[in-house]
């Protein structure tokens, strides 16, 4: 293999390929990044078996080839490397590796690439196109709200589904104490589907999806696996085996207490009285809603109390309710409307956080008792 | 400038034979004694009216008898003290976030920096006093000081119903006066010492050459002297949660193979969630320690992402733990602990996993058998009644 490329795109190639390459493994193949050339291109991949990512970029390709060089040094390497260009050229034999940046030089031993598990998008019909902003605010809006507790490995990912009635695509996610629903509806595909992505995918995923340009991204799937393709990048993943629950069932269809306030204004105020709450005891924070304001408490009894008023416009009855501080935090950080509408029946049932007039994104969460 | 410090110290008044003299309306006005009624017994309250009759705290029973033989001879009410006690300390949670009880009848409360609401810390004294008479019919006396130390003297120099205040600039004019021994640290042996160098009084003490006090005392030389001169800087505590709950147990003879250490492990488990679902908690972290015969002692821990409180979830961990770990020598000392405390059941649950509550549900009956009947009433097939006594002797 002989080619040449640039540094900032070997750097973005390394950089999207990172979080695939394995660490802890018996295959020392998989704890590098495999290169293939092939006219006037440069593909990387790396892959722990869970999560596969593949990255294409353009190069001049002197003399086409196979390549796999160690994971763990690669990134800093080419992040530091000189000048603009870089040069990768291999010994006849396959067997030292050289890259070279201006002054600088270096010799690296390379992995044997024919036991790598190459990557390739599965040839299915099973799939469906939809634009990348789009899929990166589902992503942006509900994936916050997953479990980290691997005890209950469907809570640990977000449900991503169509409903072929509405022609909607939603994402939902939930860690069993508060959930985030995001829908689009009339989008143009329609075909049936529904699945568990892991929540550490679609994060990178996300991160990945750095396009300035609007573009199309293709999810495909296939078995217990889903395939996406965007850009010159492809990746895939297992998804999550199980039985993601009647999320509808816990969604309340009306409310006895709605309240409407300014996003900035609660997202300050829950943000100065939880610093005096217990992250040990929930981080309760206690909501006292009135005719025309909204108190919000805490109280630590090692450090003392904090207390903050703010106006609301109220229908219904008045109710006095405490909720983990965080799981407020997390949704009004993604509420992009200037005013949201918090809707509640009593102290111990689920309440709604929602973008004033948005029907298309709901948050539910449950309070902690106090008594 | 540094914000002026102000402690308050409230000590109920004779208090658990003030709470039946409360209760018992044909009681008030007599000699009320509470304390063990057996051979052995000691006096634990004596009424105003029974300490007329030399008779105080701490003494025998037997000498009480002798020198009140009208008196009223109660065993008390344990609960009924404690749950009154709750009462007070909710009273005393009014007047600042900062309370730490010391026992059923007597807490600190630092009320420093509350100038903008009474303009002086005597008000909130007396405003304490008046809510606890009001609300329980009882009375206490209060000391209020810059310091805890202070604050609790001061609250004893006037009793019953009593309001002491110690300012600024008279801490050690204040206490000069007092024997040495009711500072705190001072003991017999202490007072002992001082007495034969002529140090009797806690001011005569504040004036000693401090080299003198330390040759004799050592360190005890410091802290007492600071406090004579009416100097302290312990901070009030509110009451804590505990940090974790752990069981531990040396064998009689060391553990060597590894089913032995997991049964050991289980039974340690089911003992520390038993302990923590009494104490209505939920914990995330747990650790295991390992002691072998020649002393290297391990510690590991596990995190889950959410608390756990069930006797299977601790002992998954704890096995797994102690699978990581390499046996080449005999087990003499086997732990089990919790920690990341947090208080159970709070946050409700959308999805809640059914056979998780099977599974609670299961522990809370065994809970229930387990509080009724003792620890040993229920156990698992695997886990006999000989091998959960291998504990040393």
């Amino acid at each position: 293999m002989k080619i040449s490329c640039t540094k900032n795109d070997l750097m973005h190639a390394v950089l999207s390929v990172q979080k695939a390459i394995a660490i802890k493994t018996t295959h020392p193949v998989i704890t590098g990044v495999y290169f293939s050339a092939d006219q006037d291109l440069l593909e990387l991949q790396a892959t722990d078996y869970d999560i596969g990512i593949s990255c294409t970029i353009p190069a001049k390709v002197e003399q086409s080839g196979k390549i796999v060089l160690s994971g763990k040094y690669l990134q800093e390497l080419v992040r530091k490397l000189p000048g603009d260009e870089v040069n990768i050229s291999s010994d006849e034999e396959n067997k030292m590796i050289r890259i070279t940046a201006g002054s600088a030089q270096f010799n690296l031993l390379s992995i044997p690439p024919d036991e790598f598990p190459v990557l390739k998008p599965f040839e299915t019909d099973k799939n469906i196109i939809i634009q990348d902003h789009v899929f990166k605010d589902l992503i942006r809006k509900t994936v916050f709200a997953c479990s980290s507790d691997e005890a209950r490995p469907v809570f640990t990912g977000a449900l991503l589904e169509t409903d072929q009635q509405s022609k909607s695509i939603r994402m939902v996610a939930t860690n069993t104490h508060r959930l985030a629903l995001k829908q689009i509806k009339n989008i143009s595909e329609n075909k049936p589907l529904k699945m568990i992505i892991s929540a550490k995918i679609l994060n990178e995923l996300a991160k990945i999806m750095t396009s300035d340009q609007q573009q199309d991204i293709k999810i495909s799937w296939h078995k217990n696996q889903v395939g996406f393709q965007f850009d010159k990048i492809y990746m895939n993943a297992n998804l999550i085996d199980g039985q993601f629950p009647d999320y509808n069932r816990v969604i309340p269809s009306n409310f006895e207490t709605v309240a409407t306030i300014s996003t900035d204004h609660l997202s300050e105020a829950v943000e100065r009285v939880a610093l005096l709450a217990k992250d040990a005891e929930y981080n309760v924070i206690k909501f006292q809603f009135n005719k025309n304001e909204l108190m919000i408490t805490s109280n630590n009894p090692d450090i003392g109390k904090a207390c903050e008023t703010l106006p609301i416009q109220l229908t219904g009855k008045e109710i006095e309710i405490a909720f983990n501080a965080r799981y407020i935090m997390d949704i009004l950080k993604n509420i992009d409307h200037d005013q949201i509408t918090f809707s509640l029946n009593s102290s111990l049932s689920p309440a709604s956080i929602q973008p004033q007039d948005d029907e298309e994104y709901i948050y539910i969460i449950t309070p902690v008792r106090t008594k | 400038m540094e914000m002026q410090r102000w402690i308050i110290h409230i000590d109920m008044d004779a208090y658990f034979a003030a709470v039946e003299q409360r209760d018992h309306p044909e009681i008030r006005g007599k000699p009320v004694i509470i304390g063990g009624l057996s051979g052995r017994g000691v006096v634990s309250t004596a009424s105003y009216e029974a300490r007329r009759f030399g008779v105080h705290s701490a003494m025998p029973m037997t000498e009480a008898q002798r020198r009140c033989p009208n008196g009223i001879y109660l065993p008390g009410d344990h609960r009924k003290y404690a749950r009154i006690s709750m009462q007070i300390m909710k009273i005393l949670e009014n007047f600042s976030p900062l309370v730490e009880p010391l026992s059923l009848d007597e807490a600190f409360l630092d009320v420093s920096g509350m100038d903008w609401l009474y303009h002086d810390p005597v008000d909130i004294a007396k405003k304490i006093q008046e809510r606890i008479y009001q609300d329980l019919q009882l009375t206490a006396s209060a000391g209020v000081a810059p310091n805890k130390f202070l604050a609790k003297m001061a609250s004893e120099m006037k009793k019953p119903n009593g309001l002491t205040v110690i300012r600024p600039g008279e801490e050690a004019a204040a206490i000069a006066n007092l024997p040495i021994r009711r500072l705190w640290g001072v003991g017999e042996t202490t007072a002992g010492v001082l007495s034969k160098a002529g140090i009797e009084t806690i001011g005569q003490l504040a004036k000693a050459d401090p080299v003198f006090l330390e040759k004799q005392l050592g360190k005890l030389a410091y802290e007492i002297c600071e406090l004579a001169k009416g100097k302290d800087d312990r901070e009030v505590i509110s009451a804590h949660a505990p940090k974790s709950i752990g069981k531990e147990t040396t064998f009689a003879t060391n553990l060597k193979s590894k089913t032995d250490i997991l049964d050991q492990l289980l039974i340690l488990s089911e003992k520390v969630g038993w302990r923590l679902r009494k104490n209505g908690y939920v914990g995330r972290t747990v650790t295991v320690k390992l002691r072998f015969a020649s002393f290297r002692t391990l510690n590991r821990s596990h995190t889950f992402a959410e608390p756990i409180c069930l006797d299977e979830a601790i002992y998954a961990a704890a096995g797994m733990l102690a699978a990581k770990m390499t046996l080449n020598e005999g087990v003499r000392l086997l732990g089990v602990s919790i920690s990341n405390l947090e208080p159970g059941g709070k946050q409700i649950s959308l999805f809640p996993d059914e056979t998780e509550i099977k599974k609670k549900l299961v522990c809370q009956t065994v809970d229930k058998l387990k509080n009724k009947y003792g620890e040993t009433v229920l156990m698992r097939g695997r886990v006999d009644e000989e091998k959960s006594k291998t504990k040393m002797p």
